[in-house]
């Protein structure tokens, strides 16, 4: 995954009055990478990517895009950039259609590159048969589509997404999380802030979590997660000889402790994924009969509140 | 300049679907017009026309002359006259309220005034017509000061004679009589660069409500903002000022489109008369440019559309009042007058005014310089504000 970045933020720093909404975040984003910015409401996610995308100045730092400086006046780099805000950045009484050759048109596309594009754009977000109605008769989750497709209209080189999914029913949240995942596999950088856990575990190759402006911890959801010393948990419940099975997955590299309890012993493991045809295997091997397995790992969210003793709904 | 247009574009498109441009940019300032106008303007406007007549009993012609006078009011429609031959034909007819006034002119006036002895004009009034009676008293004290006029030049003129003939008399009052006076005023300055009231108050209806239309849009910017549509456009790779300039344009082009359906419409429909096209066109032009100035500075510093719609209304309003749009007012020459040149209203007023004497171009440069100025003063603030508006 690891390449050229398509965007290297360092050292970024912003203030609104009294109140310092980012606080020194570096990060960067490979191209073909998604990476998460996870954090609570008011945590600088929007005050970041704004800078990132030119909306904002910043009071320090630098933000880079394809090796291009990004800043307020500077329109090289925004040509490589599309833009979802967390907002409806659409305009209710202009058909899906003429929004989008609209935003088309301010990026560089005209004649018939323009309407196959509009055409393209309108079949992936499922707008086709409604592309001539205008927005204000969309339902939500058509608008939030709408607001998606119009930052994939000029193919950009990195897609930052805004918590997309705010306010969004749980089948349009699941429609626009797929179309995500194939933005993703599409080879493009993509920056995502969300305060959904289940959205950056789900889609983030890697996560930066953050709160209160700063960046507290940054990685794979893995590496984030033997960061703060939690492991995954591995229940077995069955019958036969559980002291000799809890021997021998004693011994086994990458077991940690074995507790026995009643008709079951629970594995403390640092990959339950990897090791578990393993300690199936061993169990059996020593004389348990399994019945059942459940398999606990800890998530992005016990991670935050590790990291920063508040839960991210807070 | 090719993103100004697409976005100033997408801006029109929106205002014609939106419809309320129509509304507040057209069809209010046209219908209060035309209410003020029937409320208003009826008295001024209506055919106000004294009933007179006049008993010549003299038929000399001194008195041939008072009857020449108000045949010639008569023939302008200035006064309503019938020649009757008794006094007491006259008295009953202002008895009953068949007349206003009645001129008596008795037997032997053109001799006595020409014989320097004592003329009487006699004039019947009726007591529900004080203003018609006034008028005709009016007229009657002016032909006697002309008269008197003629009767002091032959007189003068008799000193310088040795030993003047009754024919030497009658010469030199013949010909005082013709004499033009030596001093003629023509007023230039107020009747004649007043406009009627149906021009007036559809011009000032017209100017009140344009600083309204002009912000649908420069307040625009705010709207998008609040929208969030203002992000995505920021976000463009787009010159930074492409928004706002479009925006100012958008003002630009509604303010002069309703201007002018405005101007047309009320010509063609209220028998408007505003002057000199060329020099009306120019007005206008420098009108919408001050108008979309004052707009814009309002936009720059407010906060929210809202906050901005409410600003700017005040503004409106104020600088209507100052400029005196609502109504025909004569303001003089003190502190009012001096007050009513800080509102664009008035200097557009003003050069109306000037095209209303029957001047062209020329003499409403000094009121476009006037709102240009505004325009400028306005405009410089409101684009460096706006072109630093952070959009979120």
């Amino acid at each position: 995954m690891v390449g050229d970045p398509i965007v290297e933020v360092t050292g970024l720093r912003k203030r609104f009055g009294d109140v310092e909404a980012v606080r020194g975040i570096d990060f960067r984003v490979e191209v073909g990478e998604t990476y998460g910015l996870l954090g609570p409401n008011g945590a600088g996610k929007t005050t970041t990517i704004s800078i990132v995308a030119g909306l904002l100045r910043r009071d320090a730092g630098e933000v880079k895009v394809a090796g291009m400086p990004m800043d307020i006046d500077t329109a090289a780099p925004r040509a490589l950039i599309g833009l979802v805000p967390q907002e409806l950045a659409v305009y209710p009484d202009l058909t899906g259609r003429e929004n989008l050759r609209f935003f088309g048109k301010l990026y560089g596309l005209s004649g018939a590159s323009l309407r196959r594009r509009v055409e393209e754009v309108l079949e992936v977000i499922g707008l086709r048969d409604r592309a001539d109605d205008r927005v204000d008769e969309y339902s939500g989750g058509m608008k939030r589509r709408l607001n998606i497709g119009i930052g994939l209209l000029h193919e950009p080189k990195l897609l930052i997404l805004d918590e997309p999914t705010v306010g969004v029913d749980p089948q349009s949240r699941n429609a626009i999380l797929e179309s995500v995942e194939a933005l993703s596999a599409s080879g493009r950088g993509v920056l995502y802030t969300t305060h959904y856990m289940e959205e950056a575990e789900r889609l983030c190759d890697r996560v930066g979590i953050i709160d209160e402006g700063r960046l507290v911890a940054e990685g794979t959801r893995r590496e984030l997660i033997r960061l703060v010393g939690e492991r995954d948990r591995v229940r077995l419940q069955g019958s036969g000889n559980l002291s000799g099975a809890a021997d021998a997955l004693g011994r086994l590299d990458g077991v940690g402790d074995v507790v026995a309890a009643d008709r079951s012993l629970e594995v403390v493991t640092v990959d339950a994924a990897r090791l578990l045809p393993e300690l199936l295997a061993v169990a059996t091997e020593a004389g348990m009969a399994v019945t059942q397995v459940e398999v606990s790992q800890p998530d992005l969210e016990s991670v935050f509140l590790h990291l920063t003793g508040k839960a991210l709904r807070d | 300049m090719r993103f100004i247009l697409t976005i100033a574009g997408k801006d029109l498109r929106l205002r014609v679907r939106d419809r309320s441009v129509f509304v507040l940019g057209l069809l209010a300032p046209f219908l209060l017009a035309v209410i003020f106008d029937l409320v208003l303007g009826a008295p001024s406007e209506a055919t106000f026309q004294p009933r007179f007549a006049v008993a010549d009993l003299d038929t000399g012609p001194v008195g041939d002359g008072l009857v020449g006078v108000l045949r010639s009011l008569a023939e302008g429609d200035v006064i309503d006259l019938d020649e009757v031959g008794s006094v007491d034909e006259v008295e009953a007819a202002v008895e009953a309220g068949d007349l206003d006034a009645a001129f008596v002119i008795p037997a032997g006036f053109s001799q006595a005034v020409t014989s320097g002895g004592e003329a009487t004009l006699r004039i019947v009034g009726n007591v529900d017509a004080p203003i018609s009676v006034a008028i005709a008293e009016a007229v009657a004290r002016g032909y006697a000061a002309e008269v008197e006029a003629v009767q002091l030049s032959v007189a003068v003129a008799l000193q310088t004679l040795p030993s003047p003939t009754v024919s030497d008399v009658a010469t030199l009052a013949a010909e005082a009589a013709t004499m033009p006076p030596p001093i003629e005023l023509v007023d230039v300055t107020a009747a004649d660069r007043v406009l009627d009231t149906s021009t007036f108050f559809i011009a000032g209806m017209a100017v009140f409500f344009l600083f309204f239309t002009v912000s649908f849009g420069v307040v625009g910017l705010l709207e998008e903002r609040q929208a969030g549509t203002l992000a995505r456009l920021a976000a463009a790779p787009i010159p930074r000022y492409a928004a706002v300039a479009a925006k100012m344009v958008v003002s630009y082009v509604v303010g002069v489109v309703a201007m002018a359906v405005l101007v047309v419409a009320s010509t063609l429909i209220l028998d408007a008369r505003w002057g000199d096209p060329v020099g009306v066109a120019v007005l206008v032009l420098a009108a919408v440019a001050a108008a979309v100035g004052v707009v814009a500075v309002v936009a720059g510093f407010a906060r929210t559309a809202e906050q901005a719609s409410t600003l700017q209304a005040i503004i409106a309003v104020s600088l209507g009042m100052i400029g005196g749009v609502f109504f025909p007012t004569n303001l003089g020459g003190g502190f009012l007058a001096k007050l009513a040149l800080a509102s664009p209203h008035r200097w557009f007023m003003n050069g109306l005014a000037d095209l209303a004497g029957g001047g062209g171009l020329s003499v409403v440069w000094p009121s476009v310089a006037g709102l240009l100025a505004f325009a400028v003063v306005t405009t410089v603030p409101a684009l460096y504000r706006l072109r630093t508006m952070e959009p979120r």
